[in-house]
């Protein structure tokens, strides 16, 4: 039976007390709230069981979307369910709903969570991508109190996060998508549903006066963690969408990428790819919406 | 000793049981329950076999710790088809359809096709969405069409959806 | 294990012995009754277990006819048919259980033998490998649209269409259910499914790493049979376990050749072999 049968589960009623469970040496434990990631890595034995967990799932301070101070604000327990169905979300970061949409099946949306698939530290976090170009920020609380960090400098390398042991992500912060841009999503798996990604990515761009004015473009499975592509969105910047755009913004990029081979894809279709991908980015930035 | 109680609406009845907080729900269902009609497949998320409703969503119950399943919660497995008319009406589909053959994926994917269909009153019955439903359900013997079959069949079932959804508010007994 | 053996068994006994098919129940196979008849191979379950059943309840048909015909009809023939016996001279009718009672208290159960024979016509040399080395061969054709696309070398079947000849259907549900699957399968050797070898393990060894299609990956599927009904037995079935699964990876192997102009030799066909073929310029 389960690896789990003497782990101890705290279940806290509100945020504070889970704060305070995960300050005291006496109640830490590690948080579980989907579960998707943890609970197959715990019963396969990748990680050891632990001797205590802190159940988060529920927590009503974790489970909202809602605009404030003009930033989309998005609870670390939303399942992947709520996201793809969520207006807000579908407005103001389309590409985050899209890729919430091919997350696992139907079951692992309706379990797993924003802040479990940041948390989890994975360079293949369907997640990571939108939630890169959106600048997000991500919210961290313990009982010393909030700190917002941005996610590039919040998620540090493979399985490495910027977190305390005894805080937790609560939130984070999106800028919400301009007025007359377009965002979008693509990924590439082994299969239609049900997939790790061999390589993803998200974009979020605007043309004004036949130019780009904005472009952001973050890929994963690319690299220890997924990653925003500053030089190509600087050299994107006031240029027209034409032949010579696209070859180039292609080229540069998979000259950029330095990705591995493992059991998914090749190292080669992956840089390639990577350049592909900025290629169908830019041309849905060029299509008429 | 390391176990607590919860009191969950299990198909419809009110269920009281003890276990070990982290124990998967599978395991809670199957051993402490005896309910063996959701099964056990690949025990990390992928193929589907062991989808329960909670609450109404279809979720992995491998990869639930039934600690986290709190109390007055609504739980569906397969046992519970047969007490709502969309349940039986699922079952007679799949039966009419030959949609089992080794059967092992079956109570997942009638759990799938459960919550799909019972779950929303703006059911997407097209094709790909329909397909995507089931995406989460592995099938390895009969293939997937025969699980959610022809467009007259989609049509039927759309037409008693609404038995089922008034069967649901009432409750099974 | 699922294959419908347990439903078309009894609907061949039913039909050979013409009763309906709840008056036919379906044991276990067990060596303690039956010969060993050697290990489940070569899709023949239906076309050698269905043909002896079938030819068995036809000689048991025989025998109770005989009986009916001599007990019953003063020598007139009899003919079972679903709940009567009938006098074929007066068309007067017997029910079944009123034959079959007094038949079982005077000459106790009827008890029919029978073995499965290869048709003559077949025959196989083992020295010089000559011959037909199985009585029948089922036949498919497959085909399959694919889409490749241009920008990341995905590819997608959109539509698989095929043709079967297993000899006589027996159940066409449960049939199309069986050729379904191989499909399936067969799309998952095609595409995406692969078992490599790293430091003396399975490298896929879990569902996580071992990809078989989903619902999302498997196209709309046009199945229908042409049934021409084996001649070498009475039956006329075929086998249908294994053939679905041959022809559809060569089918998308030669749509994707037509696709893109190259030729991937290898399963699975993937955009990582895609590339590597056509160079980065695409």
């Amino acid at each position: 039976m389960s690896a789990l049968e003497q782990t101890e589960l705290l279940t806290p009623n509100t945020l504070d007390e889970a704060l305070r469970f995960l300050a005291d040496e006496n109640t830490r434990g590690t948080l579980l709230c989907g579960g998707t990631d943890l609970m197959v890595q715990w019963e396969a034995g990748v990680r050891p069981a632990p001797a205590r967990v802190i159940n988060i799932k529920g927590l009503t301070e974790l489970s909202e979307i809602k605009m404030e101070n003009g930033a989309l604000v998005i609870g670390a327990g939303v399942t992947h369910a709520a996201l793809r169905h969520s207006s807000l979300v579908i407005q103001c970061a389309p590409s985050l709903a899209e890729a919430a949409a091919t997350v696992g099946g139907a079951q692992i949306q309706a379990l797993g969570t924003i802040g479990g698939s940041i948390g989890n530290a994975s360079p293949a976090s369907d997640m990571a991508p939108s939630l890169l170009v959106a600048d997000a920020i991500a919210e961290l609380a313990s009982v010393r109190g909030i700190r917002k960090v941005p996610l590039p400098k919040f998620i540090l390398g493979y399985r490495k996060l910027d977190l305390a042991p005894d805080e937790l992500i609560v939130r984070f912060h999106l800028a919400p998508m301009p007025v007359g841009a377009k965002e979008n999503w693509h990924k590439l798996g082994p299969r239609a549903a049900q997939a790790i990604s061999k390589v993803m990515g998200s974009y979020r761009g605007k043309v004004e006066s036949g130019r780009i004015s904005l472009f952001a473009v973050a890929l994963g499975s690319v690299a220890p963690t997924a990653v925003r592509l500053p030089e190509i969105e600087q050299w994107l910047i006031g240029r027209a969408i034409d032949a010579e755009t696209l070859k180039g913004a292609e080229k540069r990029t998979s000259d950029i990428v330095k990705p591995i081979a493992d059991i998914r894809s090749t190292a080669e279709y992956r840089r390639w790819v990577s350049g592909r991908l900025v290629r169908g980015f830019l041309e849905h930035l060029a299509s008429p919406s | 000793m390391n176990k607590i109680v919860r009191t969950w609406k299990l198909n419809g009845e009110q269920r009281t049981v003890e276990f070990p907080p982290m124990r998967r729900l599978l395991d809670v269902l199957r051993d402490n329950l005896s309910l063996k009609g959701t099964k056990e497949g690949c025990s990390e998320g992928e193929c589907g076999a062991c989808t329960v409703l909670l609450n109404g969503k279809p979720v992995t119950s491998c990869l639930i710790a039934a600690g986290q399943v709190p109390d007055g919660a609504e739980l569906m497995t397969v046992e519970g088809l047969e007490h709502t008319e969309g349940g039986r009406l699922l079952q007679h589909q799949y039966i009419e359809k030959g949609a089992a053959q080794c059967g092992f994926c079956i109570p997942g994917m009638l759990m799938a096709s459960y919550a799909y269909l019972a779950g929303a009153d703006d059911v997407d019955l097209r094709e790909a969405a329909m397909r995507e439903a089931h995406a989460g359900n592995i099938c390895r013997c009969t293939g997937y069409e025969k699980n959610y079959g022809s467009r007259e069949r989609r049509r039927r079932t759309m037409a008693e959806r609404r038995e089922t959804r008034k069967n649901r508010t009432t409750g099974p007994r | 294990m699922g294959q419908g053996t347990f439903t078309i068994m009894p609907q061949i006994v039913a039909d050979g012995l013409s009763v309906n098919m709840n008056r036919v129940r379906c044991p276990n196979p067990d060596t303690k009754f039956v010969p060993d008849s050697g290990p489940t191979v070569a899709s023949r379950t239906t076309m050698v277990v269905g043909s002896t059943l079938f030819d068995a309840a036809i000689k048991l048909k025989a025998q109770m006819e005989a009986y009916a015909s001599e007990a019953f009809f003063g020598g007139a023939p009899a003919e079972l048919n679903e709940h009567f016996f009938k006098n074929t001279y007066t068309n007067e009718t017997i029910p079944f259980e009123r034959v079959a009672d007094r038949l079982i208290k005077e000459k106790g159960p009827q008890r029919v033998y029978n073995q499965f024979k290869l048709p003559p016509q077949i025959r196989w040399d083992q020295r010089t490998f000559v011959g037909d080395s199985y009585p029948s061969y089922s036949w498919g054709c497959n085909v399959a649209e694919v889409e490749v696309n241009p920008l990341t070398l995905e590819i997608k079947v959109k539509k698989v269409t095929s043709f079967w000849d297993i000899g006589r259907v027996i159940n066409p549900v449960l049939a199309k259910g069986q050729i379904e699957g191989g499909l399936t399968q067969a799309l998952g050797f095609a595409l995406m499914e692969k078992m490599g070898i790293k430091d003396g393990l399975f490298d896929a060894s879990r569902m996580q790493t071992y990809v078989v299609p989903t619902a999302l990956d498997t196209p709309e599927m046009s199945i229908d049979f042409l049934e021409f009904p084996f001649t070498g037995t009475a039956l006329g079935a075929k086998g249908v376990g294994e053939v679905p699964i041959d022809g559809l990876a060569p089918a998308i192997a030669n749509a994707v050749e037509s696709a893109t102009g190259v030729r991937i030799n290898e399963l699975p066909i993937t955009p990582e072999k895609l590339l590597s073929k056509l160079g980065a310029v695409v």
